[in-house]
């Protein structure tokens, strides 16, 4: 949970920083690639606490 | 693979969004034209400026100005320089403007076989006042329009300010569905739970709404990604963005409610309890909530929705998968997170 | 009829205890004047859309405090032996009874208060009491049953901010709405309506309090 607020936070920094010429040229398609890496990210944040937990359970059951 | 098939079926539906969903061109749009007022009996020299055209290709280019429903006017030497820029002469008639008017804005309609026709509305605004008197023309306005092309091709609509952003209806609005869809599966899972008493629907329950937690923290994002680009600010306080806010904080609540707990029996029975009361809660906040605002606030500030006529045909075709890929996906998620506490469940009971 | 009887031992029960320990209520009484106080002090002037929005937040704020202690305050033995005596459903409604009629009583004393110190703008009193009366209700079938669900946990008072804030907001949205119609702020024809949704509310978290409270008391 904090991972996915503070993956919030750095993305949004990110896109703060980049110029907003770049996000408004191309008729704006660089905010449709921002929002489906953004649900891409996501996904990986999510599939790699699992992962984690995951590799922890393991690691009992071996000791 | 008989048992996977819907996981199959929800990357296929998630492919088919991502493919067709950037790939299928936007429709022919008006971007702006030069200038953007005039007197009455003027002529003027109009620069129009379009999204995605194909000016140099066409043969056959019509502009017109459309005043109201039986005053149009056509545009004549019309100069192409560049695929989306050309210019139009306008003589616009002395007369014309409805009741007294001082003022009142005209449509923009350009047309070619090529990209069908596409509308500015509000392009010029045409004034009546003590120099437009002056200005005599013999110029008329015609009762009718010429005949316009179609686009029968595959496009998604144009829309001023969206652009292509429009094209986020598909991978941030099934977000906020699939989001409902899991919570409510997590529900059923809630309520079968206290029936059964049996760990695995809690756990089931356990797990969706994590997932629907993820599904809402990201339909957050996208959409503060979506509204900084397009209502020109991260949070603009929007009806939705509220809405789905406090449904993160009534679910984040649900995760807290679950760690306060020693014994398991007791956390499964009463976050279920929670789990059922939350849902319920959040249909009145679904229903109750947008009406207030609206009658509150008429035309909601302005920004676009998604109604009716706005979700077009073609639009249709690849939303609606998206919401379902996008739901199957999250099932799966949410299988994996299940059949992780399963596993520790076993593991904790072993002897 | 079983029930009604118990309810109504229960009811009195309470009136009871809080009679007793009058420090409690006191207590509460004493907590509207100082919010209201240090709410004046704090805007001085109050418009009515302020005033609205204030006095649903003290509202808020008093429900909370006043319905929290409805679980808390019943140590394990009681607690099991109403448990060993009374039926689940009479348990709940009365101390949904009780709550409601505490809370309209905490209500309409803030609105005297708030009144007096701030000015009183509202029109339409008897809407403005209909709101007060359904919104005590739904906040305290809301509080009752989240302490009821927050005292089965650790750190309780945290739980019961967390868990019933959010789930309060539908209500007090329709309520700010429906008494920004009493105060005149706004004018709109479709108040019935916004009445009726709240009745509803009401109705639905009710029957939801009843269908569940079952699960929560049996430990």
């Amino acid at each position: 949970m904090i991972m996915l607020v503070l993956f919030s936070l750095f993305s949004q920094w990110v896109l703060a920083q980049s110029s907003p010429s770049v996000m408004e040229s191309s008729g704006k398609i660089y905010v449709v690639l921002a929002t489906v890496i953004a649900i891409y990210i996501g996904i990986i944040v999510f599939l790699t606490i699992i992962e984690k937990k995951m590799s922890n359970l393991e690691r009992q059951i071996k000791e | 693979m008989k048992r996977h098939w819907w996981k199959i079926l929800g990357a296929l539906l998630i492919a088919y969004a991502l493919i067709a969903g950037l790939l299928i061109p936007l429709n022919t749009g008006i971007l702006d034209i030069h200038p953007d007022n005039a007197l009455l009996g003027e002529k003027i020299n109009v620069q129009i400026n379009a999204y995605n055209a194909h000016f140099d290709e066409a043969n056959e280019i019509q502009v017109w100005l459309k005043l109201d429903s039986v005053h149009f006017l056509n545009g004549t030497d019309i100069k192409v320089q560049s695929n989306t820029e050309m210019t139009a002469n306008f003589d616009l008639p002395s007369i014309g403007l409805a009741n007294n008017r001082t003022s009142q804005s005209a449509t923009l309609i350009v047309d070619n076989e090529i990209d069908g026709y596409a509308l500015l509305p509000g392009a010029l605004q045409i004034s009546a006042n003590k120099d437009s008197l002056a200005l005599k023309s013999t110029a008329v306005w015609s009762n009718q329009l010429g005949q316009l092309h179609k686009n029968e091709k595959l496009t998604f609509p144009y829309r001023n300010i969206l652009y292509e952003t429009i094209r986020n209806l598909f991978y941030h609005v099934p977000l906020w569905f699939a989001m409902l869809i899991i919570f409510f599966i997590s529900m059923i899972y809630s309520i079968l739970y206290l029936r059964s008493k049996e760990k695995r629907h809690d756990h089931a329950a356990y797990a969706l709404t994590q997932v629907g937690i993820l599904y809402g923290i990201l339909g957050l994002i996208t959409g503060a990604i979506w509204a900084k680009w397009t209502w020109g600010a991260w949070w603009s306080f929007d009806v939705k963005q509220n809405m789905s806010a406090v449904a993160m904080l009534i679910y984040l609540a649900y995760m807290v409610l679950r760690s306060s707990f020693e014994d398991y029996e007791r956390e499964a029975r009463i976050s279920s309890v929670y789990n059922i009361f939350a849902f319920t809660t959040l249909i009145p906040l679904l229903f109750v909530i947008p009406r207030l605002y609206d009658s509150l606030h008429p035309g909601n500030g302005g920004n676009p929705g998604f109604g009716g006529e706005d979700l077009d045909h073609t639009m249709r075709m690849v939303f609606y998968p998206a919401i379902i890929g996008f739901t199957l996906l999250g099932i799966w998620l949410a299988n994996l997170s299940y059949r992780y506490l399963k596993l520790k469940e076993t593991w904790i009971d072993r002897d | 009829m079983e029930i009604l009887r118990q309810v109504r031992t229960l009811v009195t029960k309470e009136f009871l205890l809080e009679w007793r320990s009058k420090y409690a209520l006191g207590g509460i009484l004493l907590y509207v004047l100082s919010t209201v106080f240090i709410v004046y002090n704090g805007f001085i002037r109050v418009s009515p859309p302020t005033w609205n929005v204030l006095f649903w937040i003290i509202s808020l704020f008093t429900s909370v405090n006043a319905v929290t202690k409805s679980f808390s305050s019943e140590n394990g033995q009681r607690q099991l032996y109403y448990y060993s005596l009374m039926n689940p459903t009479a348990v709940i409604f009365s101390k949904v009874i009780y709550n409601s009629l505490l809370l309209i009583l905490l209500n309409v004393l803030t609105y005297f208060v708030f009144g007096i110190i701030a000015g009183d703008p509202v029109r339409d009193k008897g809407l403005f009491f209909l709101a007060i009366f359904l919104g005590s209700i739904g906040m305290a079938v809301t509080f009752t049953f989240i302490s009821a669900i927050a005292n089965k946990a650790r750190n309780a008072s945290t739980l019961i901010a967390i868990l019933g804030f959010p789930l309060i907001i539908p209500i007090l949205v329709s309520l700010i709405k429906i008494s920004a119609n009493a105060l005149g702020v706004i004018t709109d024809t479709a108040v019935t309506q916004d009445v009726m949704t709240l009745l509803a509310i009401d109705a639905i978290l009710l029957a939801l309090a009843y269908i569940l409270f079952p699960f929560l008391w049996r430990d």
